[in-house]
């Protein structure tokens, strides 16, 4: 069997190939190289924070220790002009003004897209 | 004698508007060393292609070990008793000399052992160098191995010692005289003069597609009339008319080559003093004198008029 034609050059060829040694790098090294540069050049990243205004006014302080609470929001005090200006620029997502239903809102928050977001 | 080992008859083959071959007959004999001698360029390889089946024959016959190539069925079996050695083979380098061999070995029915070919062309202690470290002569050698593995009846080789020093042709010799000496018959080619009239029983000296002189080495030399070359040339570009040499004692043939003139003599030792003396009448002085006995080499330029390394 082991001198049967097929299986002598099946050999060959095995042989040459795994004396050489670059053969051998390009085959086997270089695809799981090329893996791994591509991966970390492309990974997915987490949501970054989004940056949330919250425009002066009574209890504006209270309202943005509750937004730092999540990890997710960046909060600043802007005036309401400022804030407005932000808003139009896009550098915040949401300008949130202090009103007196504040003291009714929960602590953390709950409903809408905020909570539904998932955690990194 | 048994039925030849090789027949053809005006055998012919043109590439394109070169004709390479054009109407060969030849016979070997089984047992025979035979040999195609001329220059390059003269259709020796493709004459050997021919034979071996590599190369189909514009026209004429071709008979091989009693079969024809153009028989499929007998295709196979033909090339399993025959052993080819190409002008130039291309093993692979990272292999082995064990494992080449190993890996002929295994195209045939019928072979000889790894170690017992070693062996024979005396590489033993290179059995496991890889090929690409082997010297030009080795690997000639080991070329030969993969030739003789399958236990051929008839071997074929091409050039097999162009290129090599001394010794390695001389161990390449050998092994040519062990294969013949077990029953093998031989063709081979070659353009050096000295090994065909070493190894080859009779030899066919081809020019230009033809064969111009068949016979043994011996009675191709003996077709000179005469058994000694004298080769001289002439001081200072004095002139003697080719006749005078003619008619000098023991001359039989007078060939101007270039600056040089060669006589065909029976008896040096009559020759050259006659040489001497007419130089001495004549005013005129030599520069160069050699003389040795008369080679294929000397046949060759005789036919053609050319020599024939740079025919």
């Amino acid at each position: 069997m082991r001198d049967h034609p097929l299986v002598q050059l099946t050999l060959t060829r095995l042989r040459e190939f795994y004396r050489e040694p670059e053969a051998v790098f390009w085959v086997f090294g270089f695809p799981i190289v090329l893996a791994f540069g591509l991966g970390i050049a492309f990974r997915n990243r987490g949501p970054s924070e989004l940056p949330v205004a919250v425009q002066r006014g009574a209890g504006d302080t209270a309202l943005a220790t509750i937004i730092k609470r999540s990890p997710q929001l960046g909060v600043q005090l802007l005036d309401s002009n400022d804030a407005r200006a932000a808003l139009r620029a896009g550098r915040v997502a949401l300008v949130v003004t202090p009103a007196d239903p504040i003291a009714t809102i929960p602590p953390a928050p709950r409903a809408g897209w905020l909570a539904s977001r998932p955690t990194p | 004698m048994s039925t030849p080992a090789v027949v053809c008859r005006g055998l012919r083959k043109r590439y394109d508007d070169v004709v390479a071959v054009a109407g060969l007959d030849l016979e070997v004999a089984n047992g025979e060393c035979f040999g195609l001698l001329g220059p390059n360029g003269a259709g020796k390889t493709t004459t050997i292609e021919m034979l071996e089946g590599l190369t189909p024959p514009d026209g004429g016959e071709l008979v091989v070990l009693g079969r024809r190539w153009d028989d499929r069925r007998a295709r196979r079996a033909l090339q399993e008793r025959l052993g080819i050695q190409l002008q130039d083979t291309q093993l692979s380098e990272k292999l082995t000399v064990a494992e080449t061999l190993r890996l002929f070995r295994s195209f045939y029915r019928r072979s000889h052992t790894v170690e017992e070919t070693l062996r024979r062309v005396a590489l033993e202690d290179k059995a496991h160098a890889w090929v690409g470290k082997l010297s030009g002569g080795q690997k000639q050698r080991l070329s030969v191995a993969c030739a003789l593995i399958g236990r051929p009846e008839l071997l074929f080789l091409d050039e097999p010692t162009t290129g090599l020093d001394p010794q390695s042709r001389r161990q390449l010799w050998d092994i040519v005289a062990d294969f013949r000496h077990a029953g093998g018959t031989v063709v081979l080619t070659t353009h050096y003069m000295e090994e065909a009239e070493r190894l080859c029983e009779r030899v066919a000296i081809m020019d230009r597609g033809r064969v111009i002189a068949l016979g043994s080495p011996r009675e191709l030399i003996a077709s000179l009339g005469a058994e000694h070359v004298v080769e001289f040339a002439l001081a200072d570009h004095a002139r003697v008319p080719e006749g005078e040499f003619a008619a000098l004692p023991g001359v039989r043939a007078v060939r101007p080559m270039g600056d040089r003139i060669a006589l065909t003599v029976e008896r040096v030792h009559e020759a050259v003093p006659a040489l001497l003396a007419l130089m001495a009448k004549s005013n005129a002085e030599l520069s160069d004198l050699e003389t040795h006995h008369a080679t294929l080499e000397d046949v060759f330029v005789a036919l053609t008029g050319r020599q024939l390394r740079d025919a």
